[in-house]
């Protein structure tokens, strides 16, 4: 809720001190700690990108090629023209400043420039100065200046602590998506090979071998049967997923996260159990084996090259359709920018659940359908037996993670599900959770241990709220529906809430399900005893 | 008059003015939003500082304070500004505002005995509380740390461990110990 000031104190809350220098003569900090690593150059390489040798931000001289301003200026005006938002976005802001205060990084810091509106004055400000009449007569007086290396500078501190979660644009009387601003800053950094190794290292990885993590199509296998192995163990069932299958009705894809990381491994195995118990004729690619797009986060070129793999792979295995995993920004690139790049993907067929008979018009273009959704629609349609009891252990509460929530609007199902599987689920304040929800702090390929106090900070306002539910309901279990959370989330809550855990939703369903022919379960997919938690 | 009783009654305007000292830490254009912001979940920075001084406030002006209550209310602030971009020295500094804030409410009064035994028992609380802020600032920096080194090693141990690489040291359990019993026992 946004606080309603009564006149005299909106009069109070007035500051007529005039700051001691303006916002463009205060450097960035780019000290040690500061800033992420930046890419090296044999990933810049792989990619076919500006390929620039070893440099640090904290160096005094980046060292910029020649006619840097040039690319700037050319790379600036291409993407005006091409993108037609860009453009309105640049113009359009009046500066009312509703966005001013949505933002976790600003909340959590108090630095001025991470208010959108002022992240996005860096840019606007040479988009003024080099587009517009107004800003090449009056300059400053038009909010224009001149482009110089410490508005690079400034450009790679700032765009490099926004996580692309799209709070603020939930707050813009225009919709202007500041998202979009910092992917366009991003985008023109990247012409001068400035870019981040957490991103591009996972984008190499993904055209090499096909995930964020270089796992080979062997390991990826091995992985998975390893789950099979301990669900065997947990529930005395044995089940054999094939791989690269063709001819298959479903291709599932999921981040590798989930193949590779706790606790995203205990969805993996939920998904498994889920498919294995309702029997669905699906198959695992070791080639298009990510769900996510680091891509997104560097240039709209390479996000379509990689989300064009997992269509690629779907016509190659000639499956009907594609069910995704649990990813965060998987889905805004499915839901936002798929058609435009890739679509639309005509070769597949809508997608309709073979349990149910639901066809999910939603993905009527895009083929591609959210297991949550998936997986509300078996239980609304009592095809699962559930027992929650087992997830008694837990006290739940939901993250809506950024891209599910605000970029497609999925905002019910995780809770439908949750509220099917757990006995003891508890929401967040209001203004915290849904389409307001709070970023984990880490997303955008911000999720790299050297700048870990900025992702604690800005990780604050998610932190808060959990500590909220947990201090009123006894909360100790975060659930969320992101790989990015499930590894972001987890140091988060050690440093600002340590009483609480984090799991992905599968992982409480698969604890939930009773599948056909199984033993008495003991233990949770985390092999902790059932019984001692209900204790 | 005793000076606890007097600064109880100036309380709301002390703890005010503490907490603007610890605020004007932060960039101006950021001060009002923490100060004016009332939603706690919109603004933790400002709710949190807000809850904390006045619990301060009243263990620093105490006879005796509880470590406990010390705790509590300074622990979420300091955990704030551990990772707030600034110098430990600023992180912790803010306690020090409280000396001259109670100095000047008590100038006017006549300096008697109650005076003097107050001053000198507050004065070693802000010390105390100061080297408590020390302590909780390096706790909560060593978390940093140790969540910084954890990242690296626990994204790749799991696959380690899976691909039969390395291997944990099991919990022991019965079975277990009848062997090491069995085979170990003596060894040394």
């Amino acid at each position: 809720m946004v606080d309603i000031l009564k006149p005299k104190e909106m009069f109070k809350s007035i500051d007529y001190t005039i700051p001691s220098d303006r916002w463009e003569n205060v450097s960035p900090d780019l000290g040690d700690g500061k800033f992420c690593y930046p890419a090296k150059k044999k990933n810049q390489e792989y990619l076919s990108l500006v390929a620039k040798d070893e440099w640090s931000p904290s160096d005094e001289d980046w060292k910029l090629p020649s006619n840097w301003q040039q690319i700037i200026h050319e790379g600036f005006k291409e993407r005006l023209d091409k993108y037609r938002s860009l453009k309105v976005f640049m113009d359009i802001c009046v500066r009312c400043g509703a966005c001013a205060d949505k933002c976790h990084f600003f909340i959590g810091t108090g630095d001025p420039k991470n208010m959108p509106v002022l992240r996005a004055e860096l840019l606007r400000s040479i988009y003024r100065n080099d587009f517009t009449a107004a800003g090449k007569i009056l300059g400053s007086i038009a909010g224009a200046r001149k482009l110089t290396p410490l508005v690079i500078k400034e450009w790679f501190s700032y765009f490099y602590q926004c996580t692309e979660c799209r709070r603020c644009s939930v707050y813009c009387p225009y919709g202007i998506d500041t998202a979009e601003i910092t992917m366009m800053g991003r985008e023109l950094l990247s012409l001068l090979g400035l870019n981040i190794n957490w991103i591009l290292e996972p984008a190499a990885n993904c055209f090499r071998t096909g995930n964020h993590l270089g796992i080979q199509p062997h390991a990826f296998k091995e992985m998975v049967e390893f789950f099979c192995d301990d669900i065997e163990t947990i529930t005395g069932i044995k089940i054999n997923p094939s791989f690269n299958r063709k001819g298959a009705e479903i291709l599932f894809i999921t981040p590798s996260g989930d193949v590779f990381a706790d606790p995203g491994t205990y969805s993996m195995m939920g998904y498994l159990m889920l498919f294995e118990h309702i029997g669905l004729d699906y198959t695992l690619s070791t080639y298009a084996s990510e769900g996510g797009n680091f891509g997104l986060f560097t240039s709209s070129e390479m996000m379509k090259r990689l989300n064009g793999k997992m269509y690629a792979e779907a016509k190659r295995l000639g499956v009907k359709w594609i069910l995704g995993g649990e990813c965060g920004h998987m889905w805004r690139v499915i839901n936002q920018y798929m058609d435009t790049m890739n679509g639309p993907a005509d070769f597949l067929e809508v997608p309709k659940s073979p349990l149910t008979g639901t066809v999910f018009t939603n993905a009527a273009s895009t083929k591609m359908v959210h297991i949550a959704e998936f997986t509300a629609d078996l239980i609304k349609n009592n095809k699962l037996k559930l027992d929650p009891s087992r997830n008694d252990g837990y006290k739940v509460t939901f993250h809506d993670s950024c891209n599910p929530s605000r970029a497609m609007g999925m905002l019910d199902e995780p809770r439908y599900v949750l509220n099917n599987v757990c006995n003891y689920f508890y929401d967040m304040p209001e203004n915290t959770i849904r389409e307001q929800t709070f970023c984990c702090g880490s997303g955008s390929g911000l999720n790299t241990e050297e700048i870990m106090d900025l992702r604690l900070r800005g990780g604050l306002p998610r932190a808060n709220a959990v500590k909220h539910v947990h201090e009123k309901y006894g909360v100790n279990m975060l659930s969320c529906v992101c790989a990015i959370d499930r590894a972001a989330l987890p140091p988060l809550m050690k440093y600002w809430v340590p009483e609480v855990g984090v799991c992905g939703l599968h992982e409480l369903v698969g604890n939930a399900l009773v599948m056909d022919g199984e033993i008495e379960r003991t233990v949770n997919l985390r092999s902790e005893d059932l019984h001692e938690e209900e204790e | 008059m005793d000076p606890v009783t007097i600064l109880k009654e100036k309380q709301p305007k002390l703890v005010e003015k503490w907490i603007a000292a610890l605020i004007s830490t932060y960039p101006a254009e950021s001060a009002n939003f923490f100060i004016d912001t009332k939603d706690p979940f919109a603004n933790p920075v400002g709710a949190t500082i807000k809850r904390s001084i006045p619990l301060l406030f009243n263990e620093v002006i105490k006879e005796k304070m509880d470590p406990v209550k010390v705790n509590e209310a300074l622990d979420p602030v300091i955990r704030l500004r551990a990772v707030q971009e600034m110098s430990p020295s600023k992180a912790v500094s803010f306690i020090f505002a409280i000396k001259h804030l109670i100095r000047k409410e008590l100038e006017g009064l006549p300096r008697d005995k109650k005076i003097e035994s107050f001053l000198s028992v507050f004065l070693s609380n802000v010390d105390a509380l100061m080297l408590a802020a020390i302590d909780i600032y390096v706790q909560c920096r060593d978390k940093v740390y140790s969540l910084r080194i954890n990242q690296a090693k626990e994204s790749v141990k799991k696959l380690l461990i899976k691909k039969e690489l390395m291997c944990d040291i099991p919990d022991i359990n019965t079975e277990l110990q009848t062997v090491i019993n069995k085979h170990c026992t003596g060894v040394l």
